[in-house]
């Protein structure tokens, strides 16, 4: 139900209302706060990590978590099948991880705003063309053609890379070129260009600032997806090679012992856990506040 | 009283019989994240029997709200009545409104009281025959069921100047116009032989053309069947035409009731004056159409004072220090409607009111 | 509506042409094919005898043409580890993996419309809190990882199912379950915010005006007009669930085609990839034709237009 008056209240205090969002949600903040956690144990990986992650000793291989009984604060995760230190592993593991995600996302989503302005601003062919190849794409099931392009290619960290740079960025076109069409439609806009204002003042002035919000939004929980098929790839041996620390090849070796050693497999998949809760929780946040058009009632 | 040539079944005399609704004192809020927003501030009315009352202010006035929530039809939360009472008479039984539990309301709804708003498209299931949202209602309150209701159904669609009502019964909303749907949302009205029908602006959606229609077809079927009627309107000149009583909104509470002939004649409240003196008359040439200064009021705080005393131009300290009762105006020319005006200015008498009178 | 059938029928069309397309070239990335095809300590003159008993040493437009040709009558060539034809081999699998999907949505949708629309209608309260939560854990727990804890406790620990294989009901729960998971989030996400919006609908209004009962509402009012959102959603899913089952269908050993991608890809068996590919891009193109046939069927109003 109506009540226009709301409406004009809601104008005069939108920067309180703001900050009332920032604070209210506690959920975004907690979000926040981990993902800045996991980024700085990325940085400091080396320096935290109490063993070589790569060194193996096969006397104490598949040592459980300190808890255990036969456990030891040597090894508080524990070792894997190898004798390496698990702590040390989903530490260093950390980096694989926040790379792919975001130089996939920037590689993504850079591709994405060209194609998408292009398509969403020239219209006719153009459009046509860019959209065909887009929603081509994007009927493939995504792990399909990941899993495909990613054997093809064989096992390395730029190929992965590329590979969720390239398969994501029609997400991105789509989500872009559906913006820049809904503002370039919206009134403003319309009387900007019937008063001349040139393309570039259009583009620069009202059509990147919008499309701010909701590309941040979709690259947040994009890059957590990346993390998510990164260890997919990994655990099927499709992703950076085996000498590389990754929690998706943690995972691949975990399966082999799930019998007996669960915990090889428990520890990187919780730390996949924590890594896509901290980027939902900020994806969330920033949809609110970003984009208020899908602001959640509350 | 004056009888006026166009009219829609205006009874000859305001009933001074027991009314059929007394709402006395209800209040409304709205508890959001932006903090309390008083939208209808102890609102005190009648309605009696058989007549058409007309509601009319601007919108957020709260003339909606306020007889929506009398049905408990606004959202809650963030809505919330917070005081009142509103005692729905038929014959000896009386029961208020505001203190019947959902079940019971559930009971009144629909059966007792019918509404009609004003967006037919958005107010009708797009996904749900025309025929099954009429037919819904009567099994509803066991007026009919099984092929009986659909007969119902169809008749009423007749009944509402349907054609061809036997197929359209299958039809969609959108295969409507503007006008039809609104036909059918009074067939729902209407279904289960309502004492009273609560319209919410139902022409302010439609075509100036298609208005005349609707207004026609309620008066008509309000004459036929008895029914009393809440007219919810920002339109003056509608509300002139049909209401037997008008009270104007302002600020979430009626600040002047009266006769629809009293009121538009001797307006007595400066908000109304105001209101009136801003729709452009025919043969009066070269006058300016006066406006209303300044904004309407801001909700967010409850009323301690006149809210209309910002923009009045009569307005004096009394007027921000208390809020103005309701006044009876009886006792000069224009007494015979219980005529009243929440005003500490005496507008007829050109002289300020003081506290003592209250 | 025929026309709008029509036109998404050709669009359909069209579509499984991009995709051989994309299918021919996704092998040839690298510009050699038969190197990737080949063990990696394949010898120089065992490759050039496989390119050449692949038709690689054709010129492009030739290649192209045969493969159209062929994969237009079905053929995708023989599967190199099967030694049969990979068209055949990928519709046997089919069922499995058809069977699998279809329960881990069935499982999906019981819990998700129920918590949903539970959730939606009653905004701020603990159930509310409890959707957004399910919501959450569908997005950042990992199926593949959910798989192995749910073995290691269930299977392993308790012994109340078995770790892989298939056959009778209890061999098909935690492939399931865990497959599952990603579109109950979602389906629970969606469900809760479509009731959320529908609540506010002006015809909920009008439905509570008729004095409708609550449960009557929801169910003829809200939630047939949530489901049209959900419908234009499951067939989504399906596209994810295929994805999906490649991990699961690996680790629960589940003889579908999802485990045969991971095989196909592990032995480079490209001939079977392609056909892979193809068969499951067409059954996510048949199942979107399926998903816009259902909406016309449940939305009037897409029904009326021409």
């Amino acid at each position: 139900m109506r009540i226009d008056a709301l409406d004009r209240q809601d104008l005069r205090r939108a920067p309180q209302r703001l900050a009332r969002i920032v604070l209210r949600d506690k959920a975004g903040l907690f979000g926040l706060i981990l993902f800045v956690l996991i980024v700085f144990l990325a940085l400091a990986a080396p320096a935290l990590s109490p063993h070589d992650p790569l060194q193996q000793n096969l006397r104490s291989s598949r040592q459980p978590p300190a808890w255990h009984d036969s456990g030891s604060m040597e090894h508080p995760l524990g070792t894997d099948n190898l004798g390496r230190d698990m702590l040390s592993r989903i530490l260093v593991g950390t980096r694989v991880s926040l790379t792919v995600g975001f130089f996939g996302v920037l590689i993504a989503s850079s591709i994405g705003l060209v194609f998408g302005m292009t398509a969403g601003y020239m219209g006719g062919r153009t459009d046509s063309a860019i959209m065909a190849v887009t929603n081509l794409v994007l009927s493939i099931p995504y792990l399909l053609l990941v899993v495909v392009v990613a054997s093809v290619l064989g096992r390395s960290l730029l190929n992965v890379i590329l590979i969720f740079g390239f398969t994501n960025a029609p997400l991105f076109v789509r989500i872009t070129r559906g913006e820049v069409l809904r503002i370039r439609t919206s009134g403003y806009v319309e009387s900007a260009i019937s008063i001349g204002a040139s393309r570039h003042h259009i583009i620069t002035r009202h059509i990147l600032p919008n499309l701010i919000g909701p590309v941040l939004t979709v690259a947040t929980f994009e890059m957590s997806g990346m993390i998510f098929y990164e260890a997919g790839l990994g655990f099927l041996g499709l992703s950076v090679p085996p000498s590389i620390p990754s929690w998706g090849n943690m995972l691949a070796a975990g399966r082999q012992y799930i019998q007996f050693s669960p915990w090889i497999a428990t520890f990187p998949g919780l730390a996949i856990v924590v890594t896509s809760l901290s980027m939902n929780l900020l994806g969330d946040w920033l949809r609110d506040v970003l984009d208020p058009r899908q602001r959640r009632s509350s | 009283m004056i009888r006026r040539k166009k009219t829609h079944g205006h009874t000859p005399h305001p009933p001074r019989s027991e009314p059929i609704l007394s709402v006395k004192d209800l209040s409304v809020r709205f508890n959001t994240v932006d903090g309390v927003v008083h939208a209808v501030n102890s609102i005190s009315f009648d309605l009696y029997r058989g007549e058409t009352l007309g509601v009319v202010g601007e919108s957020g006035s709260g003339k909606s709200v306020s007889m929506l929530s009398l049905l408990r039809l606004i959202p809650e939360p963030p809505g919330e009545i917070t005081s009142g009472s509103a005692i729905l008479r038929s014959g000896d039984e009386s029961v208020d409104l505001i203190s019947l539990s959902w079940k019971q309301m559930n009971r009144v709804r629909g059966r007792r009281v019918g509404f009609v708003f004003q967006d037919p498209l958005s107010s009708l299931n797009p996904l749900i025959s025309v025929g099954k949202q009429i037919r819904e209602i009567i099994e509803r309150h066991n007026i009919a069921r099984g092929p009986a209701a659909k007969h119902r159904s169809v008749d009423l669609l007749k009944q509402v100047g349907i054609s061809d009502a036997g197929n359209r019964y299958h039809s969609y909303p959108h295969e409507f116009s503007g006008g039809m749907r609104q036909r059918v949302m009074i067939a729902i009205a209407i279904a289960c032989n309502p004492e009273l029908v609560i319209a919410d602006e139902p022409t302010t959606a439609l075509d100036v053309t298609i208005q005349a229609q609707i207004i026609d077809l309620l008066m008509k079927l309000k004459r036929e069947m008895g029914i009393s009627v809440i007219w919810i309107s920002h339109d003056l000149g509608v509300v002139a035409g049909i209401a037997d009583r008008v009270m104007v909104m302002y600020g979430g509470t009626g600040v002047e009731t009266g006769t629809a002939e009293t009121v538009y004649r001797h307006p007595r409240h400066p908000y109304t004056v105001g209101l009136l003196g801003a729709i452009p008359k025919l043969h009066q040439d070269n006058k300016r159409l006066v406006n209303i200064k300044g904004n309407p009021p801001s909700v967010y705080s409850a009323l301690r004072q006149c809210p209309f005393a910002p923009r009045c131009p009569w307005s004096f300290e009394l007027c921000t220090q208390q809020r103005p009762p309701l006044f009876a105006l009886d006792g000069n020319e224009v007494s015979d409607s219980g005529h009243t005006s929440a005003c500490w200015y005496d507008l007829e008498h050109d002289t300020r009111r003081t506290e003592d009178v209250v | 509506m025929q026309r709008y059938l029509l036109s998404r029928v050709i669009q359909s069309i069209m579509l499984m042409f991009g995709v051989l397309i994309l299918v021919f070239f996704l092998v040839r990335l690298t510009g050699d094919p038969a190197r990737i095809m080949m063990p990696r300590d394949a010898s120089p003159a065992d490759i050039e005898a496989f390119r050449d008993a692949m038709g690689f040493n054709e010129p492009l437009p030739a290649q192209f043409f045969h493969f159209m040709t062929g994969a237009l009558q079905g053929d995708f060539g023989r599967s190199l580890h099967y030694r049969a034809p990979a068209m055949r081999i990928v519709l046997e699998r089919m069922p499995a993996t058809i069977e699998l999907s279809l329960a881990a949505l069935i499982f999906a949708l019981i819990v998700a419309i129920p918590l949903g629309v539970i959730g939606g209608s009653r905004p701020g309260t603990i159930w509310d809190t409890v959707c957004r939560a399910v919501g959450l854990v569908g997005q950042t727990i990992p199926n593949f990882w959910l798989a192995l804890m749910m073995i290691s406790l269930f299977s392993v620990t308790l012994g109340w199912f078995p770790t892989f294989g298939r056959g009778g009901f209890s061999s098909i729960v935690l492939p399931a379950v865990a497959l599952g998971l990603f579109p109950l989030g979602k389906f629970t996400r969606l469900v809760r915010s479509a009731v959320l919006e529908v609540r506010n609908e002006d015809y909920v209004r009008t439905a509570y005006s008729k004095g409708l009962l609550d449960h009557r509402v929801y169910t003829h009012h809200i939630f047939l007009n949530v489901s049209v959102t959900l419908v234009s959603i499951v067939g989504v899913q399906f596209g994810y669930l295929l994805g999906g089952s490649i991990y699961i269908e690996t680790i629960f050993a589940w003889p579908g085609v999802g485990r045969m991608i991971n095989e196909a890809v592990q032995a480079r068996d490209f001939p079977l990839v392609q056909a892979l590919a193809f068969v499951s891009a067409a059954f996510i193109v048949l199942l979107n034709l399926l998903t816009d046939l259902a909406y016309v069927l449940i939305d009037p109003r897409i029904r009326y237009e021409d």
